[in-house]
């Protein structure tokens, strides 16, 4: 595959990047009128000599014929191309540096004669090029519908992809076709939509509960106990722990026969369950009020664990009994209990003895010392005191010795436990045991054997160190085998011990914990999802909830979605698997840890139902937003006339004409008889409604024949579908009416922009200016980047969106979109950059240090992991961004059969991409265009596949680079300065143009250059804030479509 | 433009309408197509598929097994050497193709069991998210079904959907769901070739003319809308109207269907009530019988057919004990190391293949015996236990569509399976350039 051209398509280079020519467009205001000599006599003999031996009849680098451009700028086809080359030119790109070059008279004669047939090129064709007429796209006919029927069902998803357009926007009218296929589909999507937004009565509604604790199902009758869900990697919750209920609409409990073999209900409690994510056991528990959750550790996207959720987990299990449409309620009864810390490791095994053995007196103990001589026994069992020394009695050979001793810890720390004890027989080993009751710990020591001791001999058995607190203690020694016990040594551990040093280290570690623990703030998550052979196919829904700090306080929580567009198992009842047909409600405590080490927070989850479908109001809104409240409701031929009319107009965009409705009302009038209910008939002629191409279009009609109000409401959805990438609201449509959208455009804006619908213009517009999409297909690594789980992958696309409309939003300066200090994170990313002290699942502002290398578009992973080969980064996808995307200038295209870089040869698998690129620029015939393409990728290579740094920036030379004007760059902090100093002309520019290509719909071409200037140099003017930037565009001739 | 062709349209058409025929069901079925002249040689498309993959023993460490056992035979090229698995294909030896190492990228590092549910789609399903897209069959029913009475038949031994990562069917939908597949004998023959079949008459009609009111009404209410458009923009709505004229088409056809009766077709040599329990052979023989009918009568020209599932699931898995007389499952026996046993097993499925070839060779339509105009891809998911590379896979037909026969072919493990389907969708007709996460067309000179 080659590797070095997966870039899109180039941009029309139809600016002027760097300034070494100045080019004003002065419009001829009278006739156009060509002087001899012709353009073709006056540029020809030039061509011929500085150009066509590189781009003639015998060679066409880069794909380019000079001599064969028609030279009729205004009426041929090549206008497009003579303005690159004109750009080439005066970029100083064109002829190359190693080729003759024209002297500046000549150059001069050159460029002018250019620009000046462009300048009559761009006259004639003001009016021609502008318009087209778009299809919705995916996204924008999912919105539109969702607005109009009240219904969150993603209903785009089914339809065909959109094809993108040169530039890679996706709402590019010339390029989105219809075929007939989308007209099937859109009557279908129509037909299914109306039945999920209409309701003659109100469908049965499923509603099951489970409640958790120990033991709360054990005396249930066998009939009413919860099912048992078993299969691979996931635990059963035992039922004797649960109770399953069904419930009804008002959530009283419904006593449902459990003897029903047949229908509904049959069986419904024993198809009710719970599991767990089978791994790490550890992290979650039984307790009697409900099931105990640490903080989850999120899987890998690496199959199979992809497909077992975060761990731990706990999954509402339901078979068979569930309905596949319509919004659904997940309610969870949960609290915020104690974390769970894991426990400080409090005994050691002992190293060396730390009491010394004299002959007399018997033994010693180090200083600080405490000895129990056996005589001190408080109590003793099957053992006799001859002696001072306390001897076994050989009653039965396997029951042990006991003896009880009571001493005072003089200070809390830890101590090492000896003993001093004689062998009695000559055969046999012995095993020793001390355990103090408060605290309950213990220590043993191993099997005692002891070859040549001699009968009667003193030994020592260390038995082991406990850190105990200070005050009274009472112990008990147990020992089994012939010895008898002299005394019991309890000396502290000196400073320098090992044991100390590795305690310390623990003590340290636990504090830690706890300190992290209470900063933490454990949130419920949720996902829908269908058992799988091996895990789940799952996908969360509706946000994260937080849950509140007073410990152990339970509230039930709601979350909403809808089963259209979650995985929810197509249920086949002939399918005899116990693992098929089963619908997964999961959740976990969202306050992820990223090392199973970790304990986090700890949630209990006490209860959890599922009701579908769920109707927040009866009849449903999407009911009745169609349906009207009307005094004309009795009569049904006027009340169709006007719930046709009204949703027409609303699914048109604007108010009906004169006779616009009568071919709708005859369909329903022709159709009515066919149904049983009036719902149904309307519902009928609703489908067409959606099938229209004045829904499915946003039609323009032509200039001759336009009212003024008209074309304001025709302003109205061109701005709403560039705001809000969805249809107007009443507001703007009632502005359009009364003429006084145009003239309040800027009074308008700061509205339309703090509306949370510019959430879908900015989604829209970064995936596809940005190119995020590439992150959302790219395949990364995990092996080789384990912290890049599904959860960071996704928050990655947020950061993108959350940072471009705040600085929207919040009227930044646009070059803050190039360096910024602040980034906008949750504690999810903030982990994975490695910043500090961001909790919780929220984005928000986090400033930075000026020497943390991250702030502005260029280091955010989105980017850099979306351009990388999952594995390492990728300088030629980064370049070619970087140019096209933030400074405008599209490199050329690769010539075809390029030879590619050879990755994936294995012999070459050992170098770095920056060193493939070096020996790919020796290659003469790739030297041109990639000498000056990958300076503009290697800035970026201290960021690996994953977007993270891999090394300090600025440690290798490869991010050192000589750019094509000659400034050298050292890594991205200095790329960003340099744009932000030599480049500030184009991304602004870079940044307009994008706009405007997704705010009209079509690519821009070299006719339009001159109205982005005039923006571009406004903007500059005034303050080079965003919002002036999105007021330029929308109070633009271009946007507003004049003259 | 299309507003003007789309009337003349309707009006020519309803004049051939009115014809009802009976007719007998050999090579006169040509004439029951009631849709457009459709001159050239029907082209068909059917999958099969078996599950848990096929036995290949090592060829180093187990060299004398792999000779006798193996599934892919030895050598490679025109003159390869059938191993005792695949001899029983020796008579179609010049009407199929051997292929080697393709298997979908995205499926291989998974159990091959669940590659399985990418078998024909090339999709996605390796992700916490399982993204599969629309099989390589509904592909070519959308052009293959615009003039036949049923644009696809999806079959499986066990019925249904089965479940996500072990699915009892081969064809998913555009949105990639898994599209039901039929398994009762009777019912299907009584659904689709009975004269009496299609029950739902009525419902459909009403649904085809529900969908053609509306049509009526987009397309007059579009009509008005290009009265007030530019030219340019008008232009672009006509796009939309040829589109709509497209769908009026397919909804006409689909009507005329409705009156045109069922062939009176022959099934007396299918056994419709054969025990799989007791005579397995014969059960999937008779199902082999009603595709072949089905292509015959040209009721349909795409068809898949799913000979068991993965991982020991359903009745499949016991084949192996009641036609071989082998004593494990066949789950167990892809497990195993008897590699005779499951040379046996895999050498009882390719001969329902053979079957089904011999019969598509006797059996004639206008154009000839239906083999050379169809394309079969037999073949699994995965190859040795559980490894979803190198797909045992037979592709067999097409004589007239442009498909060279005769060897094994080896592609080497760069290349992936979609390639084949884009080659093979274009053979039959299919004019694509991209599927699922193809890179190109087939390397070679199979297709040509």
């Amino acid at each position: 595959m080659d590797v070095s051209h997966l870039a899109s398509p180039p941009l029309v280079a139809f600016r002027l990047a760097c300034s070494s020519v100045i080019v004003c467009f002065v419009l001829d205001s009278g006739p156009v009128s060509a002087a001899p000599p012709s353009f073709a006599d006056q540029v020809q003999p030039i061509l011929a000599r500085f150009c066509s031996s590189c781009h003639g009849a015998n060679k066409q680098e880069g794909d380019v014929r000079i001599d064969k451009l028609d030279p009729d700028l205004v009426g041929g086809n090549d206008a497009e191309r003579w303005h690159q080359a004109l750009n080439l030119i005066n970029r100083g790109d064109m002829p190359p540096a190693d080729a003759p070059q024209p002297d500046a008279a000549t150059l001069e004669q050159l460029v002018n004669a250019i620009q000046h047939e462009l300048n009559r090129a761009i006259q004639a064709r003001q009016t021609s090029h502008r318009k087209v007429l778009r299809r919705l796209t995916r996204s924008q006919y999912t919105r539109s519908l969702q607005e109009l029927l009240q219904l969150t069902i993603d209903f785009g998803n089914a339809l065909p992809e959109d094809a993108k357009s040169r530039t890679g926007f996706t709402n590019n009218g010339s390029v989105l076709q219809t075929t007939s296929l989308h007209l099937e589909y859109y009557q279908k999507i129509a037909r299914e939509a109306l039945n999920q937004a209409i309701f003659i009565e109100k469908p049965p509604v499923t509603r099951y509960r489970i409640t958790l604790g120990t033991d709360l199902g054990k005396k249930l009758t066998k009939e009413k106990t919860a099912g048992r869900f078993t299969g691979y990697v996931s635990q059963p919750v035992e039922p004797s722990h649960l109770v399953a209920e069904v419930l009804d609409q008002q959530g009283h409990v419904k006593e449902v026969d459990p003897s029903e073999r047949q229908g509904r209900y049959a069986n419904v409690l024993r198809n009710l369950g719970i599991g767990m994510r089978g791994s790490h056991k550890e992290r979650y528990q039984m307790a009697p009020q409900g099931m105990l959750l640490d903080s989850a550790v999120p899987h890998q996207e690496v199959a199979p664990g992809s497909w077992h959720g975060p761990s731990p987990n706990l999954k509402l299990l339901i078979r068979r009994d569930f309905p596949a449409r319509g919004d659904f309620a997940l309610r969870v009864t949960a609290a915020r209990v104690a974390s769970r810390t894991r426990p400080l490791t409090n005994t050691y095994r002992a190293g060396k003895p730390l009491v010394v053995l004299h002959d007399t007196p018997p033994a010693k103990t180090l200083s600080g010392g405490l000895v129990q001589p056996a005589e001190a026994t408080q109590s003793h069992t099957r053992a006799e005191l001859i002696e001072g020394l306390l001897h076994p009695k050989p009653t039965d050979k396997d029951a042990n010795s006991s003896a009880q001793f009571t001493f005072t810890v003089p200070k809390e720390d830890l101590y090492q436990w000896d003993l001093i004890c004689r062998r009695v027989r000559p055969d046999g080993s012995a095993k020793f045991t001390v355990a103090v009751s408060d605290p309950s710990r213990a220590v043993t020591t191993n099997k005692l054997h002891v070859v040549d001791g001699a009968s009667n001999a003193p030994s020592i058995a260390s038995l082991g160190v406990m850190a105990l607190p200070a005050g009274q203690r009472s112990c008990t020694l147990t020992w089994s085998g012939p010895w008898a016990l002299e005394s019991l040594h309890l000396t502290r551990l000196p400073m320098e011990h090992a044991i100390r040093q590795k305690h310390a280290r623990q003590l340290a570690r636990y504090q830690q914990e706890q300190r992290d623990q209470e900063k933490r703030e454990p949130v419920l998550q949720v996902a829908l999802g269908n058992r799988t052979d091996d895990g789940m196919d799952s996908e969360p829904f509706d946000q994260t909830r937080r849950l509140p700090t007073p410990l152990n306080h339970f509230a039930t929580y709601q979350f909403v979605g809808r089963l259209e567009n979650l995985p929810v198992p197509q249920v086949d009842l002939n399918e005899q698997s116990s693992l098929a047909n089963i619908l997964v409600l999961a959740v976990w405590n969202g306050d992820f840890v990223k090392q199973l080490q970790r304990t986090g927070t700890r949630i209990q989850i006490r209860q959890i139902e599922f009701e579908a479908p769920y109707f927040a109001t009866w009849p449903p809104a999407s009911h009745q937003k169609i349906f009207i409240d009307s005094p004309q409701r009795g009569r049904p031929t006027v009340y169709a006339e006007e719930v046709i009319t009204r949703f027409m107009s609303e699914a048109f965009r604007r108010p009906l004409h004169a006779g616009e409705a009568t071919p709708y009302l005859n369909f329903w009038k022709a159709i009515r008889s066919d149904y049983d209910h009036f719902e149904e008939s309307i519902s009928e002629v609703l489908v067409a409604v959606l099938c229209s191409p004045k829904f499915l279009y946003l039609a323009e009609a032509a200039e001759r024949d336009k009212t003024p109000i008209q074309e304001e409401l025709e302003l109205a959805s061109r701005l709403s579908y560039f705001l809000w990438n969805g249809p107007p609201d009443e507001r703007l449509k009632q502005l359009a009416q009364r003429k006084a959208l145009r003239r309040g455009l800027s009074e308008e804006l700061p509205r339309l922009l703090a509306d949370p619908r510019s959430w879908n213009f900015v989604e829209a517009f970064c995936d596809q200016w940005l190119r995020l999409d590439r992150l959302q297909a790219m395949r990364v690594n995990v092996r080789k980047h384990p912290s890049f789980t599904r959860f960071v992958k996704a928050d990655l696309a947020r950061e993108t969106y959350h940072f471009v409309r705040h600085a929207l939003c919040e009227n930044l300066n646009l070059f803050t979109l190039i360096d910024s200090d602040f980034v906008i994170v949750n504690q999810n990313l903030a982990e994975f950059y490695g910043l500090p002290d961001v909790r919780g699942t929220q984005f928000r502002v986090v400033p930075i240090a000026p020497e943390t290398p991250r702030g502005g578009l260029l280091t955010q992973a989105a980017f850099l992991s979306g351009h990388s080969d999952g594995n390492q980064g990728h300088p030629v996808k980064r370049a070619v961004w970087l140019m096209e995307r933030i400074l405008g200038q599209a490199p050329p295209p690769p010539p075809p059969n390029v030879p590619a870089l050879p990755v994936e040869n294995p012999s070459k698998r050992n170098q770095s991409i920056a060193e493939q690129l070096a020996t790919h620029r020796a290659n003469i015939s790739c030297r041109n265009c990639h000498k000056k393409l990958d300076p503009y990728g290697l800035v970026f290579e201290d960021y690996n596949g994953a977007g993270l740094l891999h090394r300090k920036p600025g440690s290798s030379p490869d991010t050192q680079v000589v750019l094509p004007d000659g400034h050298t760059v050292n890594g991205v902090g200095e790329m960003v300065q340099h744009i932000l100093t030599e480049q500030r002309h184009a991304f602004r520019s870079s940044l307009i143009e994008h706009l405007m290509i997704y705010a009209l719909g079509r690519d821009l071409s070299f006719v339009d250059e001159p109205a982005i200037e005039k923006i571009a140099r406004r903007v500059a003017q005034r303050d080079d804030r965003m919002a002036t930037v999105i007021e330029e565009i929308v109070t633009s001739p271009l946007f507003l479509q004049q003259q | 433009m299309a507003n003007r062709s789309w009337h003349l349209d309707r009006r020519s058409f309803l004049r051939g309408l009115g014809v009802t025929l009976t007719l007998p069901y050999l090579e006169a079925m040509g004439d029951t197509t009631p849709a457009v002249a459709d001159a050239s040689a029907r082209k068909r498309l059917c999958c099969l598929y078996f599950p848990n993959g096929c036995g290949i023993p090592n060829r180093e460490k187990d060299a004398a097994a792999h000779s006798q056992w193996s599934w892919f035979p030895l050598g490679e090229g025109s003159d390869y050497e059938f191993t005792n698995t695949l001899s029983v294909l020796a008579d179609h030896r010049q009407e199929m193709s051997i292929l080697g190492e393709l298997s979908h990228p995205r499926s291989r590092e998974l159990l091959g069991h669940i590659a399985g549910d990418s078998w024909l789609t090339g999709g996605d399903v390796s992700g916490s998210n399982y993204r599969n897209n629309i099989s390589i069959d509904q592909v070519a029913a959308r052009k293959l079904g615009e003039n036949t009475r049923y644009p696809s038949l999806t079959l499986s031994v066990d019925g249904g959907v089965g479940y996500q990562s072990r699915v009892s069917t081969l064809s998913f939908d555009d949105s990639g769901k898994p599209i039901p597949a039929e398994h009762r004998h009777r019912a299907i023959f009584e659904r689709y070739f009975s004269p009496a079949g299609g029950n739902t008459t009525r419902e459909r009609q009403a649904q085809l003319q529900r969908g053609r009111r509306i049509v009526d009404l987009v397309l007059e209410d579009s009509r008005r809308l290009s009265r007030q458009l530019g030219t340019t923009d008008r232009r672009k709505l006509d796009e939309f109207l040829a589109s709509l004229n497209r769908v009026e088409q397919q909804i006409q056809r689909n009507e005329k269907w409705l009156k045109t009766p069922h062939p009176h077709v022959s099934a007396d040599h299918i056994d419709f009530e054969v025990d799989a329990t007791r005579n397995p052979d014969t059960y999937i023989r008779s199902m082999l019988d009603i595709m072949v009918l089905g292509l015959q009568t040209d009721m349909t020209r795409v068809m898949t057919y799913m000979l068991g599932r993965e991982d020991g699931i359903g009745f499949a898995d016991h084949f192996p004990k009641l036609a071989c007389g082998i004593k494990r499952g066949h789950h167990s026996i892809s497990h195993s190391t008897e590699w005779e046993n499951w040379s046996n097993y895999d050498r009882w499925l390719a001969s329902h293949c053979g079957y089904f070839l011999e019969r598509l060779k006797t059996v004639n339509d206008e154009f000839g015996p239906l083999l050379d105009n169809t394309l079969v891809l037999f073949g699994s998911a995965c190859s040795t236990t559980h490894n979803a590379r190198n797909y045992p896979l037979v592709l067999a037909g097409g004589k007239n569509l442009g498909v060279n026969h005769g060897s094994y072919r080896i592609y080497g493990n760069q290349i992936p399976m979609t390639n084949l389907f884009v080659s093979m969708l274009n053979a039959i007709g299919v004019t694509t350039t991209r599927y699922s996460d193809s890179t190109g067309t087939l390397p070679g000179t199979l297709f040509s």
